[in-house]
């Protein structure tokens, strides 16, 4: 398995990583990037883009069929600017079925990096949940399958080998969010053997920077970062303020693409999922694909500029 | 904060108007039985079971806002639907053994029970009412139009409401365990309203608190009288 231990001492000052995956210090800061910013899933095999899609609020729309058709336009700009990481839980309401729907509509079932959790507290609900799962998005197995919020984790995570070797999953994951249950999370991520791990993680909220995200780094762990704009509230805060002038050097058009640059910059991260419900903001958010990274020495900045308005 | 509502606002209202349309011609229905309970608490027209009329209606709201509104159509959408339908079921349930048990009495002409009856007129007639109007007057939306329109019976805000207006005009001690779980779901309806930016929901907590200070009032006044 392939792991970036050794190559990312004192992270907090580590370079950013290059559209090819692990690059020297301070070199691909500024390399410019053609192809989409890939990242490598360790577990998984392979490298995935980096910029991915959330789906809590935003594609819980149930039958309506307007709602539904525009959904699909989304998830349609999604994949043609290059994304493949979806990811949802039977806890987003019709969510899932939503997605399945967009799917099926756009024939992309073999494109997407499907990415859902398992979230009961009873561990024999677990096989029939994520069998519910498979069959509302129209798959037969999911690349990565989450253990939301550690509900029931030891259970689930039985049941999650099991199906890993049966093949019916690619890679097993555990979640949280808003920074909770952090220390319960470390100690999972240090002993346990699963491949990615799930939490919050964006330009004001940096509290995983100081353990989840190293500790992932050693274990050679996936990470997929949620809530990248704290819902809108990052927006809310600074859209008013303009960008500054050197956003440019780092090809940020706007500001969704400042605080996701922020974040897979970061060398332990493999993927950021933000969610939206608009084709314009999915095309924002994918922009971040592309372009230049800011170095460690310009994330820094990132921060002061922000925490200055 | 974390938002615990997996839906937005025009996700919530598109589902109501569906809700609505899947359900004609039972709004009709709805609106009678809701009229028929305002009549029967009216005092000049109480009678002797109509007391325990009133809380069969109301009872058959609750149950049916329990099973058909949260457990069998809104479960898909918000996880927390099954706890609401089951305590909309439970109340179905006290209501209906006190019509059954307790031989409520419809209050005489006290202010509580003026005010009770207007609360209740106005989630019957005026809540339904009022978004459609507001946006026909130019009204920012927040309520949705008439193809969202909540009723009582039919939706839980409404039934919250009218439950706890109906309750400050029958007599007795029962009223106010009967307005608990009301005026829980009263403040739901206020976070729905705060967190999705609909009005109509701040209305109903803030019209529900209303009721249940009254009743507390109420209940308080007669214990006083009994001391
Ligand atoms: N414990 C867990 O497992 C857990 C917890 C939280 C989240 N998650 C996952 O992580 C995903 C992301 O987190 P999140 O959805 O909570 O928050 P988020 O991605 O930080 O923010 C989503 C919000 O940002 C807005 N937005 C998106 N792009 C925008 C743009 N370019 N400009 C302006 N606004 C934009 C969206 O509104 P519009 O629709 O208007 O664009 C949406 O309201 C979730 O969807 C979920 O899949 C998992």
């Amino acid at each position: 398995m392939l792991t970036r231990r050794g190559l990312l001492g004192g992270l907090g000052a580590a370079g950013a990583l290059g559209a090819t995956g692990l690059a020297p210090r301070g070199l691909a800061a500024r390399a410019a990037q053609a192809a989409p910013l890939t990242r490598p899933f360790p577990a998984y095999g392979g490298p995935v883009p980096a910029i991915g899609m959330g789906s809590w609020i935003t594609f819980n729309v149930g039958d309506d069929p307007g709602l539904r058709a525009q959904r699909v336009e989304v998830l349609r700009t999604f994949f043609e600017r290059g994304g493949r990481v979806i990811d949802s839980s039977p806890m987003y309401g019709t969510s899932e079925e939503v997605i399945g729907h967009c799917l099926a509509q756009l024939d992309r079932r073999e494109d997407a990096f499907a990415a859902t959790k398992v979230w009961t507290w009873s561990e024999d609900e677990g096989p029939e949940q994520m069998a519910n799962s498979r069959a509302l998005w129209g798959l037969e197995r999911f690349e990565l399958m989450q253990i939301h919020n550690l509900l029931e984790w030891q259970g689930h995570l039985e049941t999650l080998l099991a199906d890993k070797e049966a093949g019916r999953i690619g890679t097993i994951g555990i979640t949280t969010s808003h920074g909770s249950r952090h220390e319960a999370f470390e100690e999972i991520m240090a002993s346990q053997p699963i491949d990615a791990v799930q939490f919050t993680y964006n330009i004001l909220d940096r509290e995983a920077e100081r353990r989840l995200l190293p500790l992932a780094a050693e274990r050679g762990l996936a990470v997929v970062i949620n809530r990248p704009f704290r819902r809108k509230q990052l927006f809310r805060l600074f859209q008013q303020h303009p960008l500054p002038e050197w956003a440019a050097e780092i090809d940020c058009a706007n500001w969704a693409q400042f605080f996701l640059k922020f974040i897979v910059s970061h060398p332990a991260v493999t993927v950021a999922i933000p969610a939206t419900s608009q084709v314009a903001h999915m095309e924002e958010n994918m922009g971040a694909l592309t372009g230049r990274l800011p170095d460690a020495a310009l994330r820094r900045r990132m921060v002061d500029y922000v925490e200055s308005l | 904060m974390f938002r615990m509502l997996p839906y937005d606002a025009e996700v919530l209202l598109s589902f109501l108007a569906r809700y609505n349309e899947a359900l004609w011609p039972l709004q009709p229905l709805a609106l009678a039985l809701g009229a028929a309970a305002l009549l029967l608490a009216h005092r000049r027209l109480a009678g002797a079971w109509s007391g325990r009329l009133v809380a069969l209606v109301l009872a058959l709201g609750w149950a049916w806002v329990g099973w058909g509104f949260f457990l069998e159509r809104f479960a898909r959408f918000d996880f927390l639907a099954p706890l609401y339908g089951w305590a909309f079921l439970a109340e179905a349930a006290l209501l209906a053994a006190v019509a059954a048990l307790a031989r409520p009495r419809v209050e005489g002409s006290s202010a509580f029970a003026g005010v009770g009856l207007a609360l209740a007129g106005f989630a019957l007639v005026v809540l339904p009412l009022a978004g459609p109007l507001a946006g026909m007057f130019g009204a920012p939306p927040g309520a949705g139009g008439w193809a969202s329109a909540p009723l009582v019976g039919l939706m839980p805000g409404p039934t919250a409401l009218f439950t706890l207006g109906l309750l400050l005009r029958l007599q007795g001690r029962l009223a106010l365990p009967l307005a608990l779980l009301p005026l829980l779901w009263g403040l739901v309806a206020g976070y729905h309203g705060w967190a999705l930016g609909l009005w109509h929901g701040l209305v109903v907590a803030a019209l529900s608190l209303v009721a249940a200070v009254l009743l507390a009032w109420r209940q308080l006044g007669e214990a006083r009288g009994r001391g």
